[in-house]
């Protein structure tokens, strides 16, 4: 998907991304938080998804931020100690809220960046190198692929059964219109369960199994020994935040 | 090499997970997704969007449920906001919950499937504000965090006590109604496919 | 070497209460095409889920009997089903990774990977499609992905249950040519078919079941000529001579019940429908032909309003339907699409049957006597009470053609009907559509000729969007 991020195993990203993340909970407050947003902008951009990496951050953490400095900070605040114009607001509570805005973007942002620039395909497949068993690797790409099959799917009810009249405004008749719509859904989704299994079962999905690959993803010596400090450093910063 | 001598049907089996629960499995999560689009294209002020977990829990056990809940999870957080995967203990929770009720026959009636569904809903709420409140402090930018905004403006509750108060007011509407709606649905499945799962009531 | 790959002797099958198959035994040899023919509900299916070792596993079947595969294999024997898309596991971004899942899950090396793969895809007549993605493929492509995905495992028996039921002809003429291949090449062949032209022309031998037993055995030529009440069971072998229904007094000479003018319709950026101009007079049945693509279906959805039409008019018995959104359509025209399970909710056929006149405010009797009456033109009246779910798939498509037919359209249009249909299926379709057509009027949207000259009164062929042809 992305050639920058391509270069790296998957599980590299992830991990990285999870340091990012704990780094931002664990580490001190705003500093951590700011540093770990920073950190991940900045990898996000390099792999080509930082448009999308912060767009999603944004409209999560800005969002957050202001409901909840509006919350603390003024309509519950604690100890109003500071003013601005006719607005009396406490530092603290703004202070906190900027904190939590700040964790919350920099997680998205990294994990959003890994999980828009690394195919879930690739993933599975690392993690299938690893030791994640075929089904594991199985469930997760088929519950993927169930959200384009699952609109393809309700659309298809929708129209089904429009022409056989069913209105779909006003009122009541929408709770009404519930079971013809929900009912195909659920029947189709169980009566294909069948053979389903029937076809995993024919493709040899056999438990104990270590799956291998047609094209397997490359794992150098040197990214299993950052991924091994990675986990390392977030030890550590569980260490640090609940010894100290 | 002789396949078979005389093969009975597989005995049932608590914590694992048969061929037809893996087919089952992303179906159900397809169901998730799904009903969230049907719901939000009749605009109904409800989510349903637990609905496959609880069927699955329903018909294959706790441990479909549960990892239906938290495939669920991973998808729309893969997909729509990476946030979401830290309420995958939620959604595991609701899965477990289902799965037991669901052994216990809760499932066979409408009115015993509501009463599981309130118990999966104050579960559900009571477990997702801790999260709630390491995560956005509290406040999740939806009508919910409005709700405990407002709530802890008006009236002297911490925070905690606002978000939980908030939480159940929306869940204790629509899981009950998610149970019910799977107890219905398993009233239309012929015995024929019900039979096939060994959980099912 | 033609050693034995299969041996079995099975003395009974049970689903529960209901046997499956009685006291039915069978050897398929390397090399070796064996058919297997029958009625719908006549075991083909668990017959060969049986001789793939799969019948144990994720079905709760009662097995009393012996499968051996002599020539062992892991696995020992590979599956196609009829459906294309129910065995794609998706692990795949592309083709060649789908096929690749199977050799995965055996866990070999990445080379070894690599040339099973082709040589699967060779066999299989899909090397062509290695580079695409799956989900983008037709039917036909899909079903030769299908069928190389089995191949990839390498086992030396191959069993196919109705590979060629939801394919065009065109599509199933190639997929044969790529089992004869699997013959020539060393592999045992098990292929469960309804289509016996097909049977005739690949397999060796056929066994013949009925209600679980088996009816006949041997050389299916031999066979369809030696037993005429086996051809009425199976089907014709030979292509129909071409008798046309005639419509007589039926025909009114009044308003016509479809009139279509200079219709254009498509989908964004894509315009499907260039300029069609139709018209279908009261009580005729009339069979819409054309390649996949022409716009067959996407006619059919224009004139029920689920695709918008960019210009011209649709008119039904005199009414412009042009400003009406589709449930309002609804009370005109009748449309039932491919896939039946897209609309089955009820408990019962009769609340399948009459949830189209309810929802459409018919007063209550009239809306009964159509179900009833739908029911009966179909065969199904004996199982009102009977929950959809429970039938075969072929009864369900003829409980959404009555659910259809129950509100009493003036045009019903059906879609592709007769895909995976038996000989007794097909003529229940054809009652249906002789009802239809004193109603008004049918419109039948198919690939096969055969039944579109025994029971149409006219075709119109669609070519790129635009009527080609009118024959009568």
């Amino acid at each position: 998907m992305n050639p920058r991020f391509d270069r790296f195993n998957p599980l590299t990203l992830v991990v990285a991304a999870l340091l990012l993340t704990a780094a931002a909970y664990l580490g001190p407050a705003p500093a951590a938080p700011a540093a770990a947003l920073a950190l991940a902008l900045v990898g996000a951009w390099w792999g080509g998804v930082g448009a999308r990496g912060s767009a999603l951050a944004a409209g999560v953490a800005l969002p957050t931020f202001a409901l909840l400095a509006l919350t603390n900070g003024v309509l519950a605040a604690a100890h109003p100690d500071a003013s601005f114009g006719a607005l009396h607001y406490d530092t603290a509570g703004v202070r906190d809220a900027l904190a939590v805005a700040l964790r919350l973007g920099a997680a998205i942002t990294a994990l959003g960046a890994v999980v828009a620039g690394v195919a879930p395909r690739r993933l599975t497949r690392a993690l299938a190198a690893r030791g994640l068993p075929g089904w594991a690797a199985y469930l997760i790409v088929a519950s993927l692929e169930a959200a384009p099959e699952a609109k393809a799917r309700a659309q298809e009810v929708l129209d089904a059964q429009r022409c056989r009249g069913l209105a779909t405004g006003g009122g009541l008749g929408r709770l009404r219109a519930l079971a013809p719509l929900a009912g195909p859904l659920v029947a189709s989704l169980v009566a294909e369960t069948d053979e389903r299994a029937l076809a995993l079962d024919a493709r040899a999905f056999r438990a104990g199994r270590r799956r291998t690959a047609l094209t397997p993803v490359r794992d150098p010596a040197i990214e299993r020994a950052a991924r091994f400090a990675m986990y390392a450093a977030i030890a550590a910063l569980f260490v640090w935040r609940f010894a100290a | 090499m002789v396949c078979y001598r005389h093969v009975r049907p597989a005995a049932s089996r608590f914590l694992t997970l048969p061929t037809l629960a893996l087919a089952l499995i992303p179906r159900a999560v397809a169901l998730n997704l799904a009903l969230g689009a049907v719901v939000n294209a009749l605009k109904l002020p409800v989510y349903l969007d637990s609905v496959g977990t609880i069927l699955a829990a329903a018909l294959a056990g706790p441990l479909a449920g549960m990892v239906t809940g938290a495939l669920s999870n991973l998808v729309l957080g893969l997909l729509a906001n990476p946030a979401l995967l830290a309420f995958t203990p939620v959604a595991m929770i609701i899965g477990l919950i289902a799965g037991i009720a669901a052994r216990l026959g809760a499932f066979r009636r409408v009115g015993t499937a509501a009463a599981a569904g309130l118990v999966i809903g104050v579960a559900a709420a009571l477990s997702s504000v801790p999260i709630v409140i390491l995560l956005y402090g509290g406040l999740t930018p939806t009508g919910a965090g409005i709700v405990t905004m407002v709530l802890r403006s008006v009236f002297p509750l911490s925070m905690e006590q606002a978000a939980k108060i908030a939480s159940l007011s929306t869940d204790i509407i629509d899981k009950p109604l998610s149970a019910m709606l799977v107890a219905a649905i398993l009233a239309r499945l012929p015995a024929r496919i019900t039979a096939r799962f060994r959980s099912a009531p | 070497m033609s050693g034995e790959l299969l041996r079995l002797r099975l003395e009974r099958v049970r689903y529960g209460a209901h046997v499956a198959l009685s006291d039915v035994a069978l050897t398929v040899r390397a090399g070796e095409i064996v058919g297997v023919a029958g009625h719908v509900g006549a075991g083909k299916t668990t017959l060969a889920l049986a001789a793939a070792g799969l019948l144990g596993r994720a079905t709760q079947a009662t097995v009393d009997g012996d499968v051996t595969h002599p020539a062992g294999g892991d696995p020992p024997a590979s599956f196609v089903f009829a459906n294309p898309w129910t065995q794609l596991t998706d692990l795949g971004g592309t083709v060649e990774e789908e096929v690749a899942v199977g050799p995965e899950n055996l866990g070999l090396a990445p080379a070894v990977i690599r040339a099973r793969v082709d040589r699967a895809l060779a066999l299989a007549d899909g090397s062509a499609l290695a580079a695409r993605i799956p989900r983008e493929l037709s039917g036909g492509e899909m079903q030769r992905v299908a069928l190389a995905s089995a191949l990839a495992l390498e086992a030396p028996l191959v069993v196919l249950d109705e590979p060629t039921a939801q394919l065009d002809p065109e599509a199933a003429r190639r997929f044969a040519g790529a089992i004869r291949a699997l013959a020539a090449a060393g592999r045992g062949v098990l292929l469960v078919e309804q289509d016996v032209r097909l049977l005739s022309e690949v397999a060796s031998r056929v066994l013949v079941l009925a209600d679980g037993r088996v009816l006949a055995e041997g050389d299916p030529r031999d066979l369809l000529h030696r037993h005429p009440p086996l051809d009425a069971r199976l089907g014709s072998v030979t292509p129909a001579e071409g008798r046309r229904v005639t419509w007589g007094a039926a025909r009114s000479t009044g308003t016509p019940t479809l009139e279509l003018r200079g219709l254009t319709a498509g989908y964004p950026g894509r315009e499907v429908l260039r300029g069609v101009t139709l018209t279908l007079a009261r009580g005729t049945t009339t069979a819409w032909l054309g390649v996949n693509g022409a716009g067959k279906s996407t006619l059919a959805r224009a004139i029920m309003g689920l695709v918008p039409a960019g210009s011209g008019s649709i008119i039904v018995d005199g009414e412009v339907l042009d400003a009406l959104p589709v449930e309002r359509r609804a009370r005109r025209v009748g449309l039932v699409f491919q896939n039946p399970a897209a609309q089955l909710f009820g408990r019962t056929v009769m609340e399948e049957a009459l949830f189209g006149p309810k929802v459409l405010g018919l007063p209550r009797d009239e809306g009964i006597a159509g179900a009833w009456d739908a029911l009966r033109t179909v065969g199904l009246e004996g199982e009102a009470e009977t929950n959809p779910a429970d039938l075969s798939p072929q009864a369900q498509r003829r409980v959404a053609i009555a659910a259809a037919m129950a509100a009493r359209p003036s045009l019903l249009i059906l879609d592709e009907p007769t895909a995976g249909q038996d000989e007794a299926g097909r003529g229940w379709i054809a009652r249906a559509l002789d009802r239809q057509g004193t109603l008004g009027a049918a419109a039948v949207i198919t690939h096969d000729l055969d039944f579109a000259q025994r029971h149409c009164g006219q075709s119109v062929t669609l070519t790129g969007g635009q009527v080609s042809d009118i024959e009568s």
